[in-house]
């Protein structure tokens, strides 16, 4: 019977408003939709495609129709007109990038300021702003004075120069463009990979429970001694409540993603790698990502809201857990949030740690979410004990956030 | 817009650097005409300057796989250039007058575009004006209300020097303004070139071209698929090596989802569940080939292997459907 439903799954067509335009080839010819709607541009429908050649000359027409818009769409050059230019000058003897004079929208999140009110920029920060035509980038020094590096000059010169490659370039340009804040990550730095490790949680245990709360507790959930070696797992006794037998039933050790790692042994075994992996490469996020709306300050940036670590995907393979454990460790810890007790589907989905992963082939990004799932830590059996007995119903002290049954899996 | 023209053959592909092995194309005239006339797609990375804050129309330079690159080259169309080290080079042995000319050419080019953008600016005005006059009588406070329209068009940041070249291009010159003769002239616009000025020169034939590495078995798939007329595309929006297009992708939806595989590869059978599934889930075939090798040769291994560069290699191909009985 499931079978049947799945299939159906698969058949149905898709909501047309939940795919992404950027996942296909889309047809040239609406970009004139886009670019003449500058107030409120919408994007264009999906086009609409054929599933073969048949040898109609209407068919050839919308094709080259189409072929020729996408041409007409690509020459357009990177002009400025000089009532808003931004000049920026490029040294390549110290692959620098200097903006004498800041000023737009696009350079509040970027560079960096000097005393001189002059911004250096980043190379990804550089090539960017050439590429969308905010930046005339110029050759610094005399006898170049005043020429312009072409578009290709800035990816020859740009790229491969303090660690961006074309992979990094591409996701930063991608989040860029889709108007996020992205800044530099701890993967351009090696040599402080293990700076910043952040200790795990120190700082939230359960909260203290209320004087009542641990008056009752103190007398019916008292925790039990260990388990003795041999006998019955749960010994003859007085039990007030199945939580303490369900407790004496807990044989398997569960991943806690609250327990402070080992770090000699995790370093040990991530630069080692896994025997069979082809790479052994440590990760780290290449870049810190922040909403677009929230008030970013370059100075003083509040915590991002992503994390993302970039994988070429056709050099390197999946992440080894090894990579990956040694990955999360290093990102902070973010529990599922407040208020979600109860809700195990969604707290495991969230995890304890997470990071993102863009994958990208040949230009081509995916993205994906890693996080450290505490299945350990969603005590099934305490909440049917709480939803049961309606008497004693606050006994556990921790929010009841979710009504019964709300969190399972489906 | 200039039409698109045929690229002079054999073309640089430009290989970043020595440490950055990807293949990039700046030239628009090459992407087109290799779209055209070779099935060859490449993946647009870069943003568009005219709507540069969106994800879904993107521009040069175009990305080549390195199965494109490859095929390319070995067809004699293109050859591989360093980029960096022949920007280098070039900028070492360009004389002062070359560039003297260069930049003179730029800001001519600049003025031009400067001199449009004002015409073009006034003839909307004109426009704007003239529609408003011709829809009601205008009376005082209609018009100062009206006045700001105009002002409005002013350029902002992004949007102007673009769209003022998209109309320019589509309709024609605009006819010389009588008043024309006394506006000061405007200041000349800077230009980003695109690719680099002059292009390079081909190199003298020597004995071996470079070639870009390429995994063999998804190498010799993706040949014989190009082989036979499909396009394409990397695959990874549907975790497989190559999305397989009956035509341009500007047209059609893909058919296959290729996975190129050795001859005695063992494939676990998980994968193949997972990609059947996936492919039929997406009304595609997943698709599975490699080189036959060898043991075979009898049994008409020429058929196929028109462009194998062994005699006895022929790819065969495999296409998997979830039966869904």
């Amino acid at each position: 019977m499931a079978d049947v439903d799945e299939d159906a799954a698969i058949r149905a067509t898709p909501d047309p408003t939940d795919t992404d335009l950027s996942d296909e080839t889309q047809d040239f010819r609406f970009l004139s939709t886009l670019s003449l709607a500058t107030d409120h541009p919408t994007l264009p429908r999906r086009g609409e495609k054929d599933f073969e050649h048949h040898g109609t000359l209407s068919q050839n027409e919308t094709l080259a129709a189409s072929r020729d818009a996408m041409h007409n769409a690509l020459s357009v050059p990177r002009t400025h007109n000089p009532k808003n230019l931004i000049i920026g000058l490029y040294d390549p003897s110290d692959d620098s990038t200097i903006i004498e004079q800041p000023k737009g929208p696009n350079l509040r999140t970027m560079g960096k300021g000097d005393s001189q009110g002059r911004l250096s920029l980043l190379p990804e920060e550089a090539l960017y702003l050439v590429e969308r035509g905010s930046l005339d980038l110029r050759w610094r020094g005399e006898e170049l004075e005043g020429i312009p590096l072409s578009l290709q000059a800035a990816y020859a010169y740009l790229l491969g120069k303090q660690g961006l490659t074309l992979e990094r370039y591409t996701v930063y340009a991608g989040l860029k463009r889709s108007g996020y804040v992205v800044q530099r990550g701890p993967a351009w730095y090696p040599e402080d990979y293990d700076k910043d490790f952040i200790p795990p949680r120190e700082l939230e245990r359960p909260k203290p429970l209320g004087l009542f709360a641990q008056f009752y507790n103190s007398i019916f959930d008292k925790p039990l001694p260990e388990a003795p070696l041999s006998g019955p797992l749960v010994t003859p006794g007085f039990y007030r409540n199945y939580n303490s037998i369900y407790r004496l039933l807990t044989l398997i050790p569960a991943h806690d993603p609250c327990a402070p790692t080992d770090r000699e042994s995790l370093r040990s075994s991530a630069s080692m790698g896994h025997p069979t992996s082809p790479t052994h490469l440590r990760i780290r996020p290449a870049f810190y990502v922040w909403k677009p709306t929230s008030d970013f300050k370059k100075s003083a940036p509040p915590p991002p809201n992503f994390r993302i670590a970039v994988i070429n995907a056709r050099e390197e393979s999946f992440p080894v857990l090894e990579q990956l454990d040694d990955l999360l460790q290093s990102v902070p810890y973010d529990p599922p949030p407040p208020g979600s007790e109860g809700q195990t589907y969604r707290r495991v989905k969230h995890g304890w740690r997470n990071v993102l992963l863009a994958v990208v082939d040949q230009g081509v990004v995916s993205y994906m979410r890693v996080a450290d799932a505490g299945f350990g830590q969603e005590k099934v059996y305490e909440k049917r004990g709480r939803g049961g007995g309606g008497k004693r119903g606050g006994f556990s002290g921790r929010g009841r956030g979710g009504g019964r049954g709300r969190g399972r899996g489906r | 817009m200039t039409a698109p023209t045929a690229p002079s053959l054999p073309f640089p592909v430009f290989q970043v650097s020595a440490k950055v092995v990807r293949y990039l194309l700046y030239d628009i005239n090459v992407v087109t005409w290799l779209r055209k006339n070779h099935n060859i797609l490449g993946v647009l990375i870069g943003t568009l300057p005219q709507i540069p804050q969106q994800n879904v129309f993107l521009g040069l330079p175009l990305e080549l796989q390195p199965e494109e690159a490859r095929l390319l080259v070995e067809k004699g169309l293109a050859y591989l250039m360093n980029d960096l080290q022949w920007h280098e080079y070039q900028s070492a042995s360009t004389t002062a007058q070359q560039k003297e000319a260069f930049k003179e050419n730029i800001k001519q080019e600049g003025a031009r575009i400067a001199k449009d953008f004002e015409s073009n600016k006034k003839n909307r005005t004109q426009k704007a004006l003239k529609q408003i006059q011709g829809k009601t009588t205008p009376t005082p406070t209609q018009r100062s209300s009206a006045s700001p329209g105009p002002k409005k068009e002013e350029p902002t940041l992004e949007e102007s020097p673009s769209s003022s070249v998209l109309t320019q291009a589509t309709t024609p010159t605009p006819s010389p303004e009588p008043s024309q003769a006394f506006a000061p002239q405007p200041k000349p616009w800077t230009i980003t070139p695109t690719t680099t000025y002059p292009p390079p020169s081909p190199p003298p034939h020597t004995s071996a071209p470079d070639l870009p590495t390429v995994n063999p078995a998804s190498y010799a798939l993706f040949k014989h698929l190009h082989n036979r007329g499909y396009f394409l595309a990397p695959g990874i929006r549907f975790g497989c090596q190559f999305s397989v297009y009956p035509g341009d992708p500007l047209r059609f939806h893909s058919h296959f989802l290729a996975m190129g595989a050795d001859w005695d590869e063992e494939i676990d059978l998980l994968d193949l569940v997972g990609g059947g599934r996936l492919g039929t889930g997406v009304k595609k075939g997943w698709l599975i080939g490699g080189v036959e090798r060898d043991g075979r040769e009898g049994g008409g291994g020429g058929e196929l292997g028109e462009g194998e560069r062994k005699g006895t290699a022929r790819v065969r191909t495999f296409c998997i459907e979830w039966g869904g009985m």
